[in-house]
């Protein structure tokens, strides 16, 4: 490429718009900056004053709290200011009147949720419980309780325009915009349920970089943070919720609370009132919650390492969601000593082979959950809601991904025995290039997609690049690689049509055909299908992977008519086979024995046909028949049947066509006469060709020597048996054996390069 | 024995399995995640969770890549000792080094840390891992019955070019260090490499195999002489060449069908004889235009005759080649 000065202006616009994005806190105008500032000085005030709080102290000033559940009953369009005339904020009770929680729900949660063990902590729960759970959520109701007015401060709107400097003062309520619909309400009745627990064992510190310590709380034996993101939804995935929250864990009681944080609500300095309604030791939870917030707040230094990101986060999520506070209650672990449960946690966080019974461990599952939100007026319960450690289910990958390593190396031995016994122009010339396609689609798109999941998930990257690798090995190299000389034989065809193909012939010897110009060679058809496949490759990934995020109704259509269409990999075969016309075996057999015994074979192995068949249904069967597998796929025995019916009357097909020759379902009138080449001459043809040396022959181009030939003139030649020579369409004439050595390399007159019907 | 050793691994079947062997199960075991199996240690595996099935697959696996690697390395350079003493001797000699040094390095733990180690910090916890205590068990072997072909030595001056460069005498020169290296210094450095690699263990684990080698070659510890690992001779038939062998397709490449049918029974009285003590013999050199077996004799209505076999190796290649 020649490098001109546009060209060079456009690639430093590039360039700049590259490398001007905003670093480190993404401060991209005075107007963010003060935003940001904005921000950071609120945190820092409710901080201070969450640091003055204690039990028996009431929220003063901290965002979202400011109004209690008793304050909306008084008066629903209270506005929420500080401090509230006549309110008591000296004292806190955990009731309504102090509490964003009605009385109800604050009864059910201390009868219904957290109800497992209160004063008494001898039960024993996993102190590490990093996992996805699923199961079911049923909408309690959406309109009984009073909604909270949660306002929105001004200055996190962006600005609007660009003298802008100063962030607008002020707050803004819901109810002074349009309504946002089921947004802010949950509509449906029964829904599904995704919690996913993460540890936040790997914050740095971003204080000193250098020193990297892991965060580890001083009461990491009875407290944990959490990040918990839990996603629900409706059966048909219509309408999605997804909430993102911090969340604090006591080890001791199985107990998980977790407040969404929002610009209008800042759950984190509720977290230790909240926790701690319950029982009699409440002020010595209230103070060890406190203490756990505090020193996550010293260790992260919160307000000092916001960014934009956080802002615009806050801002979209006060819009857009409704706040939850999600109320959990684990299953106690009672048949574990507590040295057992501590040998499960090291086995898993380090394996050594530890004597921890890991096939048998429980899942971890919570009894009882509530959320609860508090501006939308939305109750949810939960149950059945369960999963396996994320160690243990990565264990469990990684012996799928294994399995399919060896399928994988499975059919690269069956497609090499298949190459091997494809060697020549002519065998390769009888196998349909889209039954190989189609198959080279399904691996190369299988490969990328293993290597977009090894950049994902680093605890399988080796598993994961192993089986991308073999995947790719497959599909890249020996698969493209074989429909490149399928390509390069079939080249002679593409200007003709079925029926001509159906004759066996690539079209009578006419001089008027337009023939190819040139015949390419496989360098150039190598390219041009590389080209093809990538180009495929991609397109067919970024459907696949936009796929995964439609609704279900249609993603279920999508993904049934695609395994049906990529598992009819042999209906081209088939169809490759009657235009081909393959005799039945009994003909074969017996043509075998006057020679060319190589030409007439099945194109594929039934080894061949047989082992694909199986190595690529075998992952369908498991995801659609297996309940419990790792793609979280649901059960679908009836199209697992339909599909293996569907690949055994494909083979069965194949099989026929191998025993009654493969054209046995054409009526016999449609099937017009092949090409022969073996016939006999007449007396012209020695006086137009000129003959050899001897009478009643000509000269074998290939070996140089005579060919008797049959000349239905001469009755002294009608001892010459027809099929020892062979006639060209463009009437060129040689030894049988001659000829038929040179097909197996090139379907080409050596003569006059005009293309030759394969056998 | 000529000289130049073979290169490759052509008709060396258990040096290819115990290279194969070394590279692939640490690879596999990396890949599932299953290495730690391979890891031992007397507390907690052997004293607390009584796992002594390490005990016996330690040897299979080196934890690190590094001692994989030299470990493969020494596998190859071992190939002499096949070539020696024949695959089926060969073998039979892994297998009893593998036994005699696990159970010797286990009973020696096991006293040590009866009487000794009750303190903590005389205790013999770690092991090595790997193929080590075989290796060094055959290093005695490779010692004892491999020549050593050559030699030179280095020679360090002093500073500044030594007192020799002023005195145009260096023969005399007193400060210059004189290095004799022969040609086994490559394994020589190997095996320190493999043993400094795994600290204390690797010294203490080497030594005792050591002895187990020096043992089990003075039959001390029975086994090498009369025994021989049974039902395998037919897989690993196609040992080293030996001399008798090459002396023999020579012979049968220059004389006639006649002479060759001789050779052939000759070859089969030798392999008879030979089969007790140093494996049996085999087949001569394959791939070298001297063998015998001729192809043309195989039948032309066979099917495939015209083309020669391909085993799937070459049809890798032919893949890229066609």
């Amino acid at each position: 490429m020649e490098i001109d000065g546009n060209t060079l202006v456009f690639i430093i616009v590039i360039l700049f718009l590259f490398f001007s994005t905003p670093g480190g806190d993404g401060v991209s105008s005075q107007y963010e900056f003060n935003q940001l500032q904005r921000l950071k000085q609120q945190f820092r005030t409710e901080h201070d004053a969450f640091l003055n709080m204690t039990y028996t102290d009431g929220f003063r000033n901290i965002t979202g709290f400011k109004l209690s559940y008793q304050d909306m009953l008084n008066n629903p369009l209270q506005n929420a200011t500080y401090p509230l005339p006549g309110k008591d904020y000296d004292r806190w009770f955990p009731e309504q009147n102090y509490m964003i929680l009605p009385n109800e729900i604050i009864d059910s949660i201390n009868t219904e949720v957290w109800n497992t063990s209160n004063g008494d902590t001898s039960n024993l729960f996993p102190p590490n419980i990093t996992s996805t759970l699923l199961g079911k959520i049923n909408l309690v109701s959406n309109n009984k309780y009073e909604k909270i007015r949660m306002p929105i401060p001004r200055f996190y709107e962006p600005a609007s325009d660009f003298s802008d400097d100063i962030p607008p003062e002020g707050e803004t309520y819901w109810s002074e915009r349009h309504t946002y619909g089921e947004l802010h309400n949950v509509s449906f009745q029964h829904g599904e349920i995704a919690i996913q627990i993460f540890h936040m064992n790997n914050l740095q510190d971003n204080n000193n970089n250098y020193l990297r310590r892991n965060f580890i709380n001083k009461k990491s034996d009875r407290w944990k943070l959490l990040n918990l993101q839990i996603d629900f939804s409706d059966k048909a995935e219509k309408e999605k919720h997804s909430i993102s929250s911090m969340a604090v864990y006591d080890i001791q009681r199985g107990r998980i609370l977790s407040i969404s944080q929002s610009s209008k609500l800042h759950s984190l300095f509720a977290l230790p009132h909240y926790m701690s309604f319950q029982n009699e030791y409440n002020e010595k939870i209230f103070n060890e919650v406190k203490e756990v917030v505090d020193e996550y707040w010293n260790f992260t230094s919160y307000a000092n390492v916001m960014t934009m990101k956080d802002v615009q986060n806050a801002y979209n999520n006060a819009n857009l969601k409704c706040e939850y506070m999600t109320f959990l209650q684990l299953e106690p672990w009672n048949q574990y000593t507590r040295d057992q449960i501590k040998l499960i946690d090291d086995e898993l966080n380090w394996p050594l082979g530890r004597p921890a019974n890991l096939s048998s461990l429980p899942p971890l599952k919570v009894i009882s959950g509530l959320l609860y939100s508090p501006d939308c007026g939305v109750r949810l319960e939960m149950h059945d809601v369960k999963g396996i450690r994320y160690e243990l289910k990565i264990m469990s990958i990684r012996r799928h991904l294994l399995f399919g390593i060896a399928l994988f190396a499975a059919q690269i031995y069956l497609l090499l025995t298949q190459m091997h016994h494809t060697n020549t122009p002519s065998m390769v010339n009888k196998i349909s290039f889209y039954c190989f396609s189609m198959i080279n689609l399904v691996d190369g798109s299988l490969a990328t997609l293993y290597f977009v999941a090894a950049s994902i998930v680093p605890e399988l990257y080796l598993p994961l690049v192993i089986s991308a690798f073999s995947c790719f090995i497959l599909a890249s190299i020996f698969e493209i690689r074989y429909l490149i000389s399928i390509y390069a034989s079939q080249v002679n065809e593409q200007n003709v049509g079925v029926l001509n193909l159906l004759r066996g012939n690539t079209g009578a010897y006419d001089e008027n055909r337009p023939r190819p110009a040139f015949i390419p060679d496989e360098g150039s058809i190598g390219g041009s299908l590389y080209g093809r496949f990538f180009f495929m490759l991609i397109i067919f990934t970024f459907l696949l992977l936009s796929s995964t995020s439609w609704p279900r109704q249609l993603r279920m259509t999508f993904e049934y008519i695609l395994i049906f269409i990529l598992n009819s990999y042999w209906i081209p075969q088939i169809f490759r086979n009657a235009v081909k016309g393959i005799p039945s075996r009994r003909e074969r057999t017996r043509s075998s024995i006057g020679g060319n015994r190589n030409q007439n074979k099945m194109p594929l192995l039934w080894s061949f046909v047989v082992g694909t068949t199986i190595i690529r249904s075998l992952p369908v069967v498991y995801v659609f028949t297996y309940s419990s597998n790792v793609f979280r796929h649901h059960k679908d025995v009836h199209f697992v049947v339909f599909l293996s019916l569907w690949l055994l009357f494909q083979i069965s097909i194949l099989y026929s066509q191998d025993i009654l020759g493969s054209r046995w379902f054409l009526p016999k009138h449609t099937i017009p006469d092949g090409y022969s080449y073996f016939k006999a001459l007449s007396t012209e043809y020695i006086s137009e060709h000129g003959g050899g040396t001897a009478e009643n022959t000509v000269d074998c181009a290939i070996c140089m020597s005579d060919v008797p030939i049959y000349i239905e003139e001469v009755p002294e030649t009608h001892k010459v048996d027809q099929h020892s020579y062979m006639v060209t369409p463009c009437n060129h004439v040689f030894h049988t054996p001659c000829l038929e050595n040179w097909m197996s390399y090139k379907l080409q007159c050596p003569v006059c390069r005009s293309p030759l019907p394969p056998l | 024995m000529s000289m130049e050793p073979p290169v490759g691994l052509a008709s060396m079947p258990v040096t290819k399995l115990s290279m194969v062997m070394t590279l692939v199960v640490p690879l596999v075991a990396s890949i599932a995640s299953y290495k730690h199996l391979f890891l031992l240690q007397y507390d907690p595996f052997l004293q607390t969770y009584h796992q002594y099935f390490r005990l016996f697959i330690f040897q299979f696996c080196a934890i690190n890549e590094s001692d994989t690697v030299i470990l493969a390395l020494l596998w190859y350079l071992f190939r002499h000792l096949e070539r020696l003493l024949g695959s089926h001797k060969y073998l039979t000699l892994i297998a009893l080094s593998w036994m005699y040094t696990t159970l010797a390095i286990w009973g020696l733990n096991l006293i040590w840390n009866a009487f000794i180690g009750q303190f903590t910090w005389l205790q013999w916890n770690n092991f090595s891992t790997g193929s080590l205590p075989i290796v060094l068990s055959l290093m005695h072997f490779y010692k004892e019955y491999t020549p050593q072909i050559y030699e030179w030595s280095i020679r360090l001056l002093g500073p500044r070019g030594g007192v020799a460069s002023q005195n145009y005498n260096k023969q005399e020169d007193k400060s210059a260090v004189d290095w004799s290296i022969n040609d086994q210094f490559l394994l020589n450095g190997l095996i320190l490499l493999l043993i400094l690699n795994q600290g204390f263990a690797g010294i203490i684990c080497g030594f005792i195999s050591w002895m187990c080698g020096i043992f089990i070659d003075k039959g001390l510890l029975p086994g090498l002489d009369h025994w021989r690992i049974p039902f395998v001779s037919h897989y690993i038939s196609r040992g080293p060449p030996t001399r008798a062998d090459v002396a023999m397709a020579a012979n049968a490449a220059t004389n006639t069908a006649a002479a060759r049918a001789t050779a052939q029974a000759a070859t089969a009285v030798a392999g008879s004889s030979n089969a007790g003590n140093s494996g049996p013999a085999s087949i001569p050199l394959r791939g070298s235009s001297t063998t015998p077996t001729d192809s043309s004799t195989a039948g032309d209505d066979e099917p495939g005759a015209d083309e020669p076999a391909r085993p799937l190796g070459v049809q890798f290649l032919d893949i890229f080649r066609r």
